[in-house]
Parts: structure tokens; sequence; C-alpha cells
């Protein structure tokens, strides 16, 4: 035949099979890169992958696969692992049709065969500058845009690299790293911007969200998140203590494409525990901002814990719920806060509507009608430590993805009960390289085992109320991700990897991983089957039905 | 047609056709080879950073810069008036809870008696009080500014030079007897002698005061080492197992029980996991005064021969 015919044949097949009707509960056909801001819109359109770090822009961390379900999950079994033979993996992988993007501590790249596990290419990066870390080497996820992975690493710069080869497309400083900056949370695209976020609110930073022109890394906006003298909110800070005022944004925030805002929380005021050097709110430490995304301007903002001294970031993930409050519709940011109540916002205004008590907490009597905490005496931390408040220095919740189920309705999340120790000590100076506690919080082995335990929570979000809870022997560092086949798949410190029935909490499966989990589970279909992933101590398994 | 089955064959021919595309371009056949040897060197490559990127890691350590263990001298550089008042305040939030608001001792080491088990320098005391003791229930304290690791050495220096208020009086000698005597090694070793239910107490004097020691044998439920809390367990036929407590995850829980074995449980099959507040061992708070202090003196003896500043 001739070679002209053979093409044409062929490629009239091809025409043919892009026409043919896609069956039920199948994914659509591969479409690969490039990965275009609209299909980052409509993420949910395709389950069988995963484009963003909390799945979607309003960070369900939700998938609608149906293939592993509450009567066949016990049937769930190991298919592959990927060693990364490093500690404490907080990654949340990004799946573009069979090919899954992950990162590695310190700031490595690798893209993987999601049907096998096999490295496609690794991105190694030699960090450029020793850097102070609060919390370990710690990365935790990339974004996308076209055929470009973008990468904030631990010496506090963005990297944009070629999704097809990990060749490095352009690298800008987000900060300096001498000065205790770092980064280590996972990018998110919107429109042609790459927003990033700043770590290091336990060294002494100045906080900021950044946006960067997805093309050529050339800087948008700056966002500060502590006021400079004179600007609105400085009047928070006393002193000279906003020059060090942490409220860093190390967690990826979600997105409204029809209000254009963007929503972020920032961590906690520095020094963490001695707040008698910075009098005042701190703003906008511990905080949600609404940032519009074309300008960075600060449409709103709500904080949690004014004047924090129990290192209570506010870097949860902020869930958007299109939803009724009290009857009424509304567009709602939710987020069970690491204080120990659960919030519920308008997102176009950020009105305070609610919030709700989630685990057992000392400090609070209540949150007034405004959302400001009534604060109880005694709770702060002392020169001589003070044992007596819940939560603990980690919170009731922290950065861990919650998940937002449609068909249930339900908010999943892990909740960390404890009682811990704070104590502080004389205002500390700011050093290059060095922490800028004021103090400390732990003491957990002084503990009982009943003073510390965790919970996986399923909530109704627009109430508070908890329809059912899975306990937990200790408090867990582990997502949350609930899917279409009435399933919440988490994990416990303990090494363990579970699956629970979504609508009664009943548990289905498991599986001993061996080491803590300080990560999220993903779901994405490989070759039209569906994977269950989660790093577990320094290994990425994936598990699937056969 | 079945639509499925359809594209299936669409799919197979047009597999079959690129093949035969593929068979008659030599230079396509180059090019993938010369793909494949690429991929491989790129995989071999891959292999050999991964592997130099772990013993890098492994070099790298979490330690915040300027703390890694080669730079750190052998004279603690902060010892003014001012850098120890700064390091009793750290000591007192960080560390009296454990070692005592003076240094006397408590569930950690007495710090005022001048002896250190893991050396007595000033850059020792450094490494402890930065890297923690293994194994033990000391922790680390990786993230601290060297300035204030270095203040908190100061003032632990300082305690040590006060000398303990309360030395154990008792006669060794005759404190071993009341040892023997009350069968005490049945669960205790000391120098590789005894049973596995209790704390090794070979240096026990090194790590406890006299004072924790007369408490733990008055009232041993009164602070429980973290690995001799004690667990019970009660099976669905209602049989109980006790011991101490190993480990335990959402599944199942271990122990070494009373009778020196090692047992495993599934909680599935379990009606009740109970975590007394009691200890395994019994009190001895019916011990004379001179049996006490006599056992008291002989628990502070031990250990004391090693190292000392």
């Amino acid at each position: 035949m001739p070679e002209r015919i053979l093409r044409i044949v062929s490629l009239l097949g091809v025409v043919v099979l892009a026409l043919a009707p896609t069956p039920m509960g199948q994914s659509p056909e591969p479409r690969g890169l490039p990965v275009t801001y609209e299909r980052l819109l409509k993420a949910t359109e395709e389950p069988g992958n995963w484009l963003t770090y909390n799945g979607d822009y309003r960070s369900h961390h939700y998938s609608s696969l149906d293939q592993i379900t509450a009567e066949n999950v016990h049937k769930l079994r190991a298919k592959w692992i990927y060693q990364m033979h490093r500690p404490k993996v907080e990654a949340t992988p990004i799946v573009v049709d069979g090919v899954m993007y992950l990162t590695r501590p310190p700031s490595d790249v690798i893209a993987l065969d999601a049907e096998t596990g096999r490295a496609l290419w690794t991105f190694e990066y030699r960090l450029a500058a020793s850097v102070y870390v609060c919390c370990g080497q710690v990365n935790r996820g990339l974004a996308i845009l076209g055929s470009t992975l973008f990468i904030t690493t631990l010496d506090a710069k963005l990297i944009a690299l070629d999704a097809r080869s990990g060749r490095v497309l352009w690298k800008k400083d987000l900060a300096d790293p001498g000065l205790n900056y770092t980064a280590t949370g996972a990018p998110l695209v919107i429109k042609d911007k790459v927003i990033a976020g700043i770590a290091g609110a336990e060294g002494g930073i100045r906080g900021f969200l950044d946006a960067y022109d997805a093309k050529t890394g050339e800087r948008l906006w700056r966002f500060w998140t502590v006021p400079a003298r004179g600007e609105p909110g400085s009047e928070t800070w006393g002193g000279d203590s906003w020059k060090y005022g942490g409220a860093s944004t190390w967690i990826t925030g979600s997105y409204d494409p029809e209000l254009n805002l963007v929503y972020w929380g920032t961590g906690n005021p520095g020094p963490d525990y001695n707040g008698d050097v910075r009098p005042g709110d701190n703003l906008y430490s511990c905080s949600l901002l609404a940032l519009d995304v074309d300008t960075g301007k600060l449409k709103w903002y709500f904080q949690f814990t004014p004047h924090d001294t129990h290192d209570w970031d506010a870097t949860q993930v902020p869930v958007l719920l299109d939803s009724t409050f009290n009857g009424r519709p509304r567009k709602l940011v939710v987020l069970p806060s690491r204080n120990g109540f659960h919030y519920v916002l308008d997102r176009v205004t950020g009105a305070f509507l609610l919030a709700k008590q989630y685990v057992k907490q000392t400090w609070a009597k209540e949150i007034d009608e405004k959302g400001r905490p009534v604060l109880n005496p005694g709770q702060d931390p002392t020169q001589e430590g003070n044992d007596s408040v819940w939560p603990g220095v980690d919170g009731g919740n922290n950065w861990m993805s919650p998940s937002y189920n449609p068909n249930t309705k339900l908010l999943y999340f892990n909740a960390r009960e404890e009682r811990r120790r704070y104590f502080k000590t004389d205002a500390p100076e700011f050093r290059p390289g060095e922490a800028f506690f004021g103090g400390g919080g732990g003491g957990g082995s002084r503990f009982r085992p009943e003073e510390s335990w965790g919970r996986l929570i399923a909530m109704t979000p627009e109430t508070g109320e908890i329809k059912w809870e899975h306990r937990i022997l200790a408090p867990p560092w582990a997502g949350a991700l609930s899917t279409a086949g009435n399933l919440v798949f988490s994990a416990t410190p303990s090494g363990n990897f579970y699956a629970l029935d979504a609508r009664t909490g009943k548990e289905l499966w498991h599986f001993n991983g061996g080491d803590r989990v300080f990560a999220s589970p993903i779901t994405f279909l490989s070759r039209g089957k569906q994977l269950v992933t989660i790093p577990i101590g320094d290994i990425l398994i994936a598990f699937g039905l056969d | 047609m079945n639509i499925y089955l359809m594209r299936r064959i669409f799919l197979i021919a047009y597999c079959l056709m690129s093949w035969a595309l593929a068979l008659q371009s030599q230079s396509a056949m180059r090019s993938q080879s010369a793909m494949r040897s690429q991929s491989a060197m790129r995989s071999q490559s891959a292999m050999r950073s991964q592997s130099a990127m772990r013993s890098q890691s492994a070099m790298q350590s979490q330690r915040p810069a300027g703390q890694s263990q080669r730079g750190i001298p052998e004279t603690n550089p902060y010892t003014t008036a001012a850098d120890l008042e700064a390091g009793r305040k750290l000591y007192i939030g960080r560390c009296g809870h454990c070692h005592g608001k003076n240094g006397e001792g408590g569930r950690g080491a007495p710090l005022n008696t001048g002896r250190f088990k893991h050396g007595g320098g000033d850059r020792e005391i450094f490494l402890v009080i930065r890297n923690g003791i293994p194994n033990t229930e000391m922790p680390g304290t990786l993230n601290y500014p060297e300035l204030e690791v270095w203040r908190m050495v100061a003032y632990v220096k300082q305690l040590s030079r006060q000398g303990t208020p309360e030395p154990a009086t008792g006669d060794p000698a005759a404190g071993a007897l009341v040892y023997q005597k009350n069968g005490c090694a049945s669960c205790h070793t000391i120098e590789g002698k005894g049973g596995a239910l209790g704390p090794d107490l070979s240096d026990i004097g090194a790590k406890r005061a006299a004072r924790h020691l007369r408490e733990s044998i008055i009232e041993p439920g009164a602070d429980i080492p973290l690995d001799y809390r004690t667990v019970e367990v009660i099976g669905i036929t209602g049989k109980t197992s006790s011991g101490i407590h190993l480990n335990e995850d959402e599944y199942s829980i271990h122990m070494l029980d009373t009778k020196g074995e090692l047992r495993s449980f599934m909680k599935s099959e379990l009606k009740e996991v109970k975590l007394p507040r009691e200890s395994l061992m019994p009190d001895y708070a019916s011990l004379s005064k001179d049996d006490l202090e006599n056992l008291v003196g002989y628990l502070s003896s031990l250990g004391q021969k090693r190292r000392t500043e």
C-alpha cells in the first residue's frame, strides 16, 4: 500500500476515534499537554487527572471517579512504590494524562509514569544557599500551565520547568534566603499568573504573597501581609515589630473566577510565643486574605486569631462553597482553623457568619458576633511554662487538605486533640540563620495518651455540625480525599492508610505503610483504571483494584 | 457495529499502519535507537545522581544554617551575667519541668551534682541540649538559635556548681541487700542481671536524683517512664492480659506481659483496652526508713563511676 494512502486511512481512523462517544464512567481520551487555563477552570471535568494542588480552584480535594467504591474498596492493593529517600514528604502530586509530577524534599521534581511508577525524568535542585527552616526541608507540590511546571524552592526561588523534560525555563528570587525566607508551598496558577507564597515566620521574615508572569517570571504584584509603617493595618504593630512580623503564606489558596478573587491564609506573627514586643492585633497575621488576582489589592481580610501567641497560623486550605446559609443562597468560604474553631465566612464580603468549636480548646470563652475571640484568662505562654492550653502548638487542624464531597455535602478533615505546654522567653533579636521563636510549645511526652489523639471529622460545613467522626490514636498530619465512590481516604501517624464509607464513617479498608504520613491522598486514572496514591514516610504508594 | 468494537478495530489498524510506516523508514529506526540509548543513559545518570543525592542528603542534616557539628567551639562563648540570666529563663521554660527548676532532677537527670553522663565540657553539654539523647526522653533543640543553646549551657554549668542539697545518705552495701531481699531483680536489671519488666538500673544513680528514686520506691505510679507505661487488654472471652505497653496503632496493640512474653493482639478481637495509670511495680512504702534510705543510697551509687567533669 502506498505510504500516502496508509497515512490518509490512519488519519481517518484517528478522527473517528476522536469523534466516538465516551462510555459512561470512563475518562475522555487523554489530552496531555498543554494544560490551559480553561482546563484548570474546568478541572473537575477531567476526573482522570489531578491538575492543581487541591484538585480544583475551590479546593474541594474531591474526585468524581467511582471505580473504587465502598463495595469493592476491600480489594484495593498496592500497585507500585516510588522511593524518595527523603524525610518528611508532604507533597501532593499533580497528574496529567498518565504522567504524575511529584516533588520530593528539598525541592526536586520527578515526572513518573503513573501506570508503573517509573521515573521519566528527575529535576534535582541543589540549594543555592544554606537556609534556616523551622520544620524540615519540605515541599508540598507544583502548579502547571501549558507545558510548564512551577515550583517554589527551599531557598526561596520560583522555578519554571519544561514538563516534558524537567529543563529549567526560568528561575526567579522570591526573597533572600539569607534573611530566613524560605518557600515550601505549591504555587497556584490563575490565568497567566503564578501565585506563590513564602515561608519563614519562625525566622523573623516579613510575609508576602506574589504573582508572577507565567511566561517570563516577571513579578506582577506583591501583597505584603505585614503592612509597613503608615500603611493601613500598621497601627496594629508596636514600634518596629512589623519588620519581623511573620504572617507567611505557605499553603496554597483557592480562587473564585467569578469574583476574580484569590483566597489565601497567613501564618503566625513573630516572634511566635512572645507577644509583648508586638502589641496590637498584628494584621494580617493568622488571617484569610481575599485579593484581586489582577492587581493584588486587598478586597477583604478576616483575622481568626488576633495577636496570636500560640503559633496558630491560619494556613488552612480555604474551601469555597456555593451553598445556603440561614436559608439564603450565599457564596461561602469555610475552614476549620488551627485555633480550634470552624469558621464560615461570606466570600464576597468577608462577613463573619459562624464559628463553631470542633476540638477541645481552652483559650477562648467564645467567638463574638463579629468573629473576634473573647479570651479566657491564663492561656498565654509563661516563663515557667503554661501546660493548661488546648489545642497544642500544631493546632486543632493544620495545613493538610480537607475534602468537600458534593454528594454527601460533608466536609472531611483531620482534627488534632492535644494539650501542650507553652513557654516564653525574652524576645529574640533577629539573626540570619536562626529561629525567632521567643519561647516554645511542646512537652508532648509529659502528657498521657488520653491528652493527645486524633479524629477524622465529617462535618456539615455550613453549620459546623459533626455528622460522624473516626477516632485515630494520635493527632494526624494527613489530608483527606473523598470520592464519588462514597469513600473517604486518609492516613494516620502510625502509617495506616485507610478508607471509610463517606456516608457513615464505617471503616472499610486499611493498609499499614509502616511510617508516619504527612501528606494528602489523591486519585486519578491510569490507562482507564482508578488509582489512589499517598506518600507514606519517604515513599509514594499507588493503590488500585487489580 | 458496537461503537467500542469499532474503536478497537480502528486502533489496531492504526497501530499496524504506524508500525508499517516505521519499518519503511530506516531513519526512523535510527532515531528510535538513539532515543532508546539516550533514555538508558538518562536513567543511568538519574540512578547515579540519585545515589549522589542520597549521600548528599545524609550529609545535609535538617539542622539550620550555622549549626553543623564541626564549628562548635570547645568553650562557651556566651558566659556574661546577661547570658546567664537569659539562660536561666530559657532553662526554666524549656528544661525545668523535667530536670527541676534548680537542677534537682525529676523525670530528667539531676544537673546540680557536677556529674554529667554524656560529658561535662561546654561543647558536650551543648551537643546534648541541641541534639537530645537517643533512646531517652531527652529531646533536642535543633531549631533553637545557637546563642540560646549556649546560654542554656552557661546556666546548666552554673547549676552543676551548686551541689545537690539532698545527697543520698544511705549505705550502698546495706541497700544492695535490701534490693536483693525484696526481689527487685525479678523485674529490674543491673549490669546485665535481672528481669526486663522494669527499667534497667545499671546507671540510675547518674540519671535520677535521690529524691526522685525515693518517690519511685514509695509511689511507683507517680511518674512512670514513657517506655514502661502499662496496658491491660480484655479479650472477647473475658481473658485479661497485662504488661508493658510496647506499641500500638489503630488496629493492634503489643506488650511485654507480666510473664516476660512478647504478645500481640488485634483490637478487633478485644473487648477492651485499658491504659492504667498505675505502675506494674508494687509500692514499697512499708520499707523501714533505714531500708529505704539504704536502698536509695545503693541506687544512687549506680553509674557514678562513669565519666565526670
